[in-house]
């Protein structure tokens, strides 16, 4: 093992680029993150743009009246990375509340518990586990994702055999599109990503993971090969991260740059700097690569590849 | 407006009458590279390439930044007399067009977006801008005036709550002080040396805090800010800060904590600005590797530990700027080995930097079972860790008195 103190330390701290935007931690999100010049911080609807005290989102929070404000609030603890006792407590209730879509609103169905369960994914307190695996279990599949995803970031070992078995189907199961929507039965990718971040190499996981490297979604084969990289170091998933970097659709080259920066496969520098897509992604990739990865190129050669691409 | 001539509107004919976003991408990049090559482009033109900046097209908007940065004086009237504060996106391309072209005509506008821009890709181009302003031409007052002010807007956007924002501040201010180093006093009299000074200090102080506040929370800001303050301080002759680990017989401790701290500065790309070493208070294994427990234990956690054990000399106490002793009996020994003689080097215990772990001193697991390599290497990290930012804190802040013993 080749991680001192300082890195761990670094760990606690936020190492992973896609943690830090305004967003999940999620590549998923990159669609909304990176609108070219228009980049800006999402606005989670009613509610946002003034600035709010921790106080105030513990209010929002806690009454249930407005379901926006209790939306916004979750978000606001998880990306202040509130510390506040009543904080994590009041998200577990969230994370229970149950509420149909509505469009009206724009909110998403089940807004408040996937936004709680973003948020406990961000705060690090790993008491919060056992909710989120009772989420995972949820007939709501953007509730499974968000869980899932919360998962990852808390690097919990008990999640792997959930989120392994609910992937066991493979492609043809779990990887299948839905009958009623474009979505895939199983959020495959938040899945997917949470057992590369978990790091539990074990060979099951690894003989799960594997036959998605060639699911017909590019965006599945691109999150396969992210944790098969993660999990086995072996070159092959790197170059095929490297080949989707010259896929034809932007938002497939997107999430290759986001794959391998969360890797921190530092022999992509070139591949990164010369694919079309916008500097700021580039720019989160790269921060992965000097952050997570080791070796050549040095972290000279990488903040000086930085500095061209602001 | 000027005519402009023949082939340049063919050019913006074709930019104008494009019906499709490939076809606009393609008639932008073509006025794009033909202004960017001619001596001096007509302003008409210009305008034309400017005006592709609204069209909501990125690919399109991508190469006309590429050519007004190339225009570069030519495309600043243009730019700024275009400005729709209605099109948000066409600002934002032209904060990035005047960012890289570093007319000091931008200022204001690279100030405000920098200061209140909602885009992150905005605010970093413009910080990056600010630290590119060309100066050089202008009179000495005129100059510091406009440095005073860029300095200013960077210093505010220090605390910018997007990470990457915070790195283009670092680069931003990096660029800015080899500007002030490059404009040398003697030559411009009028100007006061302090005020470059002070500015100096100034960014110094910004850079160290980015590198060290617990609420930088985002590591590749604070290694960029490392680097700058490296890379300042190189620029102004400074040497290496040199280090030296001494215990009894350079097999064991020392070593490793040679190793240790050798890998932290790799990590951290700081291996330029140290000169790192080890020596024994005694010299029975003179030539010799480390311990092979110690290596193996190093290995595991990925530490090659490169030291052959010599033993210490008193013009290392002349040599080094920092010695760093693991018990008291090393301590007692380098003393009186210093005798009378004032030591340019800080004799230290090396437990003193430690910041997780309560110890005195860096027992000695030579004799001792295997887990004791492992506890050893566990305390020399925390004490490391420690030194590194307690030197990196010194670096940021020379303090002559600091260096005495």
């Amino acid at each position: 093992m080749a991680i001192g103190y300082v890195s761990q330390t670094l760990r606690q701290q936020e190492l992973r680029p896609l943690a830090t935007s305004e967003h999940p931690g999620s590549r998923a999100a990159i669609g909304m993150a990176s609108v070219m010049a228009g980049d800006q911080s999402p606005s989670p609807l009613t509610g946002a743009g003034e600035p709010i005290s921790e106080d105030e989102a513990l209010r929002r929070l806690r009454q249930t009246a407005d379901q926006s404000l209790q939306y916004y609030a979750a978000w606001w603890l998880g990306r202040m990375r509130s510390r506040h006792p009543d904080t994590v407590p009041l998200l577990q209730t969230a994370l229970r509340q149950r509420q149909p879509r509505d469009p009206g609103a724009g909110v998403e169905h089940n807004a408040v518990a996937r936004n709680a369960a973003r948020a406990l994914g961000k705060l690090g307190d790993t008491s919060v586990i056992p909710d989120l695996l009772a989420a995972l279990n949820d007939e709501d599949d953007g509730l499974r994702e968000a869980a899932a995803r919360a998962l990852g970031e808390l690097r919990a070992e008990a999640a792997v055999a959930a989120i392994t078995a609910r992937l066991a189907s493979g492609p043809a199961g779990a990887g299948a599109t839905q009958s009623s929507s474009p979505r895939l039965r199983e959020p495959c990718e938040a899945l997917i990503e949470a057992l590369g971040e978990i790091g539990v190499a074990n060979p099951e996981v690894i003989s799960v993971i594997a036959p998605f490297h060639d699911h017909e979604r590019p965006l599945i084969r691109s999150a396969a090969a992210r944790a098969l990289l993660q999990l086995t170091a072996e070159q092959r998933w790197a170059e095929q991260l490297l080949a989707l970097l010259n896929h034809g659709q932007l938002q497939v080259r997107r999430a290759a740059l986001m794959d391998l920066g969360a890797v921190g496969w530092r022999p992509a520098l070139d591949a990164i700097r010369s694919t079309l897509a916008e500097n700021s992604l580039k720019l989160i990739a790269l921060r992965g690569l000097v952050e997570q990865g080791k070796g050549e190129p040095g972290v000279d050669q990488l903040l000086a590849a930085m500095d061209e691409l602001l | 407006m000027s005519i402009a001539p023949s082939s340049d509107s063919a050019l913006i004919q074709a930019v104008e009458q494009a019906d499709s976003a490939e076809a606009l991408q393609a008639a932008s990049a073509a006025l794009a590279s033909h202004l960017a090559a001619q001596p001096s482009p007509a302003p008409g033109a210009v305008t034309a390439l400017v005006q592709v900046l609204g069209f909501n097209n990125p690919g399109a908007a991508v190469a006309a930044v590429d050519g007004l940065i190339a225009c570069g004086a030519a495309a600043v009237e243009p730019l700024l007399a275009n400005l729709d504060a209605h099109n948000y996106g066409a600002r934002a391309w032209a904060v990035r067009a005047l960012a890289g072209i570093g007319d000091v005509r931008g200022l204001d506008l690279l100030e405000q977006a920098l200061s209140g821009d909602i885009g992150p890709s905005v605010r970093r181009a413009a910080a990056r801008g600010l630290g590119q302003l060309r100066c050089e031409a202008l009179e000495p007052q005129e100059r510091q005036r406009i440095q005073r002010r860029a300095l200013g807007a960077l210093s505010k956007a220090a605390s910018d709550g997007e990470w990457v924002v915070r790195y283009a501040v670092v680069v931003g201010l990096e660029s800015l002080a080899q500007r002030l180093l490059e404009a040398s006093p003697e030559a411009s009299p009028e100007a006061s040396p302090e005020d470059g000074n002070d500015a100096l200090q100034q960014i110094k102080a910004v850079l160290t805090q980015l590198q060290l506040d617990p609420s930088e929370a985002t590591p590749v800001v604070q290694l960029r800010a490392r680097q700058a303050l490296l890379q300042l301080q190189g620029l102004q002759g400074a040497p290496p800060t040199r280090v030296l680990f001494v215990c009894l017989g350079n097999i064991c401790r020392s070593p490793a904590a040679e190793g240790v701290f050798l890998h932290l500065l790799q990590r951290a790309g700081l291996d330029q600005a140290f000169e790192v070493d080890s020596a024994g208070t005694a010299g029975w294994h003179q030539g010799k590797p480390a311990d092979r427990r110690m290596l193996a234990a190093a290995q595991r956690r990925g530490i090659e530990l490169p030291s052959r054990a010599r033993q210490l000399e008193r013009q290392d106490l002349q040599h080094f700027d920092h010695v760093l002793t693991m018990d008291a009996d090393n301590l007692a020994a380098v003393e009186a080995l210093l005798g009378s003689s004032p030591a340019r080097a800080s004799i230290r215990p090396l437990t003193r930097h430690c910041r997780r772990l309560l110890a005195q001193e860096v027992p000695d697991p030579y004799y001792g079972g295997p887990e004791g390599f492992d506890q050893v290497l566990d305390l020399l990290e925390d004490a490391c860790e420690g030194l590194l930012e307690n030197l990196l804190l010194e670096r940021g802040h020379p303090q002559p008195s600091s260096v005495a013993a």
